[in-house]
């Protein structure tokens, strides 16, 4: 299989950690990703993926920070790696190859 | 409860969370939820969705369930769309099944579950003693301010009575309530006002607020009907408001149509009017608690209530049973939740096993679809799909196909019910049913949701194992596998069997239902029906004073004798199933015991050849100022008087309380009849002289006439009509009519579950014609060769029905075996015909043996076809 192939829903997931930056953990992730795609996200899935993820060795998470308001319960801070990075620049890449010449009807220059 | 948003999640479902997911994943997961569920201000739904994708995830394998799923659902659509047959017999099976547990359990919600249709509907309770009252309406006023734990109590008493519109008579259900009524259970009409403050007091103007129902039914929706005059119970009232469409009242089963305020309704205003501290009539209540209260609190603070009404009173018997405090849902008419509970649990079992049998006919179409289907599944195997994959993927099929069969099941639920409406007896003031509604709420919907996936994981299960078990090589090479088919076989055959015997238990327990029926309908009612006919009629008080209705019952009598056709009449309070109750003891200081009592003439006994054993009627000696006299029946002499003459002896007369107690000599012993149903035991039951005792203005004209009693009908009605428009007139019927309605239970019943058997059976043989067809088309080479070797098609035909039949009998001797358990339950509805009765049992065995034969002759026919040489052929 392609191993750095990234999947669209992993691709948003990898953004988001990354514009969150020190604060990424599953509350904010998901108000991210719902507040800039307007998609209704599962836990089950965000953490499905987050764990996709890791695994393929993009991100990293640790625990931490049990506040009263989540029943004393840690919260799992994720962080981009480097290779998470360079997924997303051959993605971003790769799909800027493809649109480079294509116009869209009624869509502005790009 | 529900009002207040509450920081804690779902118990059940973060407990679930850390359950399955376990570990610090879930310590994680629960934490961000309960974060996000704050934010959000709660949603349980939420929560629990949340909570399933989590669930679902981690039951997947790979953790990839969510996004294979969809491709699942797709590849789903798509088989089906491409068997459509298959499909489409599949989601009918399901829809017989699935609707009738969803007309059963909407009916179980009604009587059971549903909310009032007012706001915050958990908050509202009922408070009452056993099903009585729980206070007067004095006490009531005391008290009801005094409470903290309630935001406001209202009064009622539900009353069946009469209202005139425009001169057209109308018997109602209305409730009697005080003046917050309506501001305790937050309703506003959708129409003028609701009670106010002012309308709580004797000297008030009568005000009504009336039903949506009545508002449409009489004066087609008009706006000016507010401030018009109606009648109710002979006294004018004023329409100020029109209750919501949806609101039918707090006394569900019955429909209230008007609501009254107690302090200027006719029965009791003269009493409350003259003196201030009069108890006033028993009232139930219903209240609304305060925020943040909870039962037990209620509950706490009126036992203090209680404890100081008992003070106040301690003798009085009404309140050695404790107030009791329950939250309103289903009926709140306890004795009627409690009356239909059998029934309710006869019917949901019933409902379940159509729905089993339902479920083993789709899986044994799912398994022989496997069978074709084997060489898919061996390639998708070869090609590296996982068996869990695969699993997956029938189920998915599997919840397809429920879903398919939900939504018709839904629209088959409304026809279902409507049947089941319209075999209820269309009146039948006691049990008030009929108002019987599917209402697809959202706990319905929840409900079917729930059997429609617990449907398909019941039938989908079994053929996912069995298309994974299969062995690639043969099966890719287009032969089936040795061990796959006989497996497989097996597995069709004991469905069969477990249908076979389901069915049975259903058609054994409608033979006995209707064996009860036959044995109800011998049942000697004790008192003679042929020929008699009644009317019944109702002087009320504020029309009549007890004279002028004694002359008016007087001139009907002696009128509807002369009447042609007419061979005697008389007057009777009671008729059967409807009757009064008092108190008597032997001694004054003995306390009452509570026991029945009829009104009469004194040719009631002749009437009805209800002989009296000792003793005499009575007689225009025994007037109102005499020494009262009574008739008792046998079982009062016989347990009240054990061993000695009763004639002569003294009752005494009246419960404690409303009317002093009067001392009654016995005159005379009338042999035992049925007072109330057909089933019931003996019980003591005493008769009173009419023009001794004048009772409330009830009475049942009855007329013995030479022909057909119906011819008499119109006469009857005319001659009831004479009496003026202030006398009532209530149904007519012949007593023969009337012993038949009474039975219209084990009617219900009967018919119910032979539907349902019908449905069963119906069912079962489609499945077992299935199995008998596939068998013939797996076994036509072997056929062949049979017949080519000389075999004759006779004895083709006998190894196909042989299977039909062995399986059958394998069912059948099952089936009787569960159904001898299974009827024992049924007992209390079997009007005394035992449980074990021989005939239903054989009946059904036989009946179920020629259906095999039936299901198993058109594939044997088609056995007998097969040409040798083209079945051998594939040789």
């Amino acid at each position: 299989m392609a191993r750095d192939h990234l999947g669209e829903f992993e691709q948003i997931v990898l953004l988001s950690v990354m514009r969150l930056g020190e604060g990424a953990y599953g509350v904010p992730i998901r108000h991210e990703i719902q507040n800039r795609t307007g998609r209704q996200v599962t836990v089950g899935a965000l953490y499905a993926t987050l764990d996709r993820l890791e695994a393929k060795g993009y991100l990293r998470s640790w625990f931490a920070d049990p506040t009263p308001r989540r029943g004393g319960r840690s919260k799992r801070y994720f962080k981009l790696l480097p290779g998470g990075l360079q997924a997303l620049t051959e993605y971003k890449a790769m799909l800027d190859q493809m649109w480079r010449g294509v116009r869209l009807k009624g869509a502005p220059n790009v | 409860m529900s009002d207040m948003f509450d920081p804690r999640p779902p118990r059940i479902a973060e407990r679930l969370l850390m359950k399955i997911v376990g570990g610090r994943d879930a310590e994680v997961i629960a934490g961000d939820l309960r974060e996000a569920y704050s934010d959000r201000g709660g949603g349980r739904l939420w929560y629990c969705s949340q909570v399933a994708s989590c669930l679902l995830v981690r039951l997947s394998p790979h953790r990839r369930l969510v996004p294979d799923l969809r491709y699942d659902l797709h590849y789903a659509l798509r088989i089906l769309r491409r068997n459509p047959g298959y499909a489409v017999a599949a989601m009918i099976c399901l829809a017989l099944g699935i609707g009738v547990n969803t007309t059963i359990f909407s009916w179980l919600d009604e009587m059971y579950l549903r909310r009032l249709p007012v706001p915050d509907p958990t908050h509202v309770v009922s408070v009452d003693r056993a099903g009585g009252p729980p206070c007067s309406w004095r006490e009531y006023r005391d008290f009801n301010q005094s409470l903290s734990s309630f935001s406001g109590i209202a009064a009622l008493i539900p009353k069946g009575t009469y209202m005139d519109i425009d001169r057209v008579n109308d018997q109602i259900h209305a409730e009697v309530v005080s003046a917050n009524y309506f501001h305790v259970l937050g309703i506003n009409p959708k129409l003028g006002r609701p009670f106010l403050p002012s309308d709580d007091t004797p000297a008030s103007d009568r005000v009504v607020v009336m039903s949506d129902r009545v508002w449409s039914r009489r004066f087609q929706r008009d706006p000016q009907a507010i401030g018009k005059l109606i009648r109710i119970e002979d006294r004018w009232y004023r329409i100020v408001g029109v209750a919501p469409p949806d609101f039918r009242g707090a006394s569900a089963p019955l429909a209230v149509d008007a609501w009254v305020p107690l302090a200027t309704y006719p029965h009791y205003q003269p009493q409350l009017a003259a003196d201030a501290s009069a108890a006033g009539p028993g009232v139930f209540l219903i209240g609304r608690l305060a925020a943040s209260q909870t039962i037990a609190q209620a509950s706490a603070e009126l036992d203090v209530v209680d404890a100081r009404m008992r003070q106040a009173a301690p003798k009085n018997p009404r309140l050695s049973i404790r107030m009791s405090v329950r939250s309103i849902a289903g009926y709140s008419w306890a004795e009627a939740r409690r009356g239909l509970l059998p029934v309710a649990t006869l019917l949901a079992a019933v409902a379940g096993i159509v729905l089993l049998i339902a479920c083993i006919n789709v899986a044994n179409l799912l398994l022989s679809r496997a069978a074709v289907r084997q060489r898919e599944m061996s390639v998708r195997l070869a090609l590296g799909a996982g068996r869990g994959r695969l699993i997956r993927q029938a189920i998915t099929e599997g919840l397809v196909l429920a879903i398919g069969g939900a939504g018709l099941g839904i629209t088959l639920g409304f026809w279902t019910n409507q049947l089941i409406g319209a075999m209820l007896p269309s009146s039948n003031p006691e049990l008030a049913i009929h108002t019987l509604y599917l209402d697809v709420n959202g706990r319905v919907m929840a409900f079917t949701a729930a059997i429609s996936i617990l449907c398909a994981l019941l039938f989908s299960i079994s053929p996912a194992l069995e298309n994974v078990r299969a062995d690639l090589t043969p099966t890719m090479k287009g032969q089936s596998g040795p061990g796959a088919g006989a497996r497989q076989s097996r597995q069709r055959d004991l469905y069969v069997i477990a249908q076979v015997a389901l069915s049975l238990v259903l058609l054994i327990a409608a033979g006995l239902l209707v064996r009860a029926l036959q044995q109800a309908k011998s049942t000697d009612p004790g008192f003679a029906t042929d020929n008699r006919f009644y009317i019944r009629l109702f002087t009320p008080e504020g029309d009549f004073t007890p004279p002028a209705a004694t002359s008016l019952y007087q001139r009907l009598l002696d009128e509807a004798r002369s009447l042609p056709g007419v061979r005697d009449a008389t007057l009777s309070f009671a008729v059967f199933g409807f009757m009064d109750g008092d108190c008597a003891s032997i001694t004054q200081a003995e306390s009452p015991r509570k026991l029945s009592l009829n009104v009469v003439e004194s040719n009631y006994f002749n009437f009805v050849r209800v002989p009296l054993l000792r003793g005499r009627t009575f007689s225009s000696a025994d007037r109102p100022e005499s020494p009262r006299v009574i008739i008792v029946n046998e079982t009062m002499a016989r347990r009240w008087w054990p061993g000695e003459d009763p004639i002569g002896k003294t009752a005494w007369l009246g419960c404690d309380g409303s009317k002093p107690r009067v001392p009654a000599e016995v005159i005379g012993v009338a042999r035992d009849s049925k007072y109330g149903s057909l089933d019931e035991q003996p019980r003591p039951f005493y008769f009173v002289y009419w023009r001794q005792v004048w009772w409330n203005g009830f009475f049942a004209l009855m007329l013995h006439t030479a022909g057909d009693p119906h011819e008499l009908a119109q006469p009857l009605l005319t001659l009831a009509r004479t009496g003026g428009p202030n006398l009532r007139i209530y149904e007519m019927r012949s007593l023969n009519d009337l012993v038949a309605l009474s039975l219209w239970q084990v009617r219900w019943q009967a018919g119910l579950l032979a539907a349902f058997s019908l449905l069963a059976i119906v069912l079962a043989t489609v499945g077992l014609y299935g199995v008998v067809a596939y068998m013939v088309a797996q076994r036509t080479r072997e056929i062949g060769i049979r017949m080519a070797l000389g075999a004759q098609s006779i004895d083709v035909k006998w190894i196909v029905l042989g299977r039909g039949l062995r399986l059958t009998t394998i069912g059948i001797l099952l089936g009787l075996v569960l159904s001898a358990a299974a009827t024992q339950l049924l007992r209390r509805f079997l009007f005394g015909v035992s449980p074990l009765d021989p005939a239903p049992f054989t009946a059904a065995a036989l009946a179920w043996i020629l259906i095999s034969m039936l299901a198993s002759y058109l594939p044997a026919r088609r056995a007998t076809r097969v040409d040798p040489v083209v079945a051998l052929r594939y040789e």
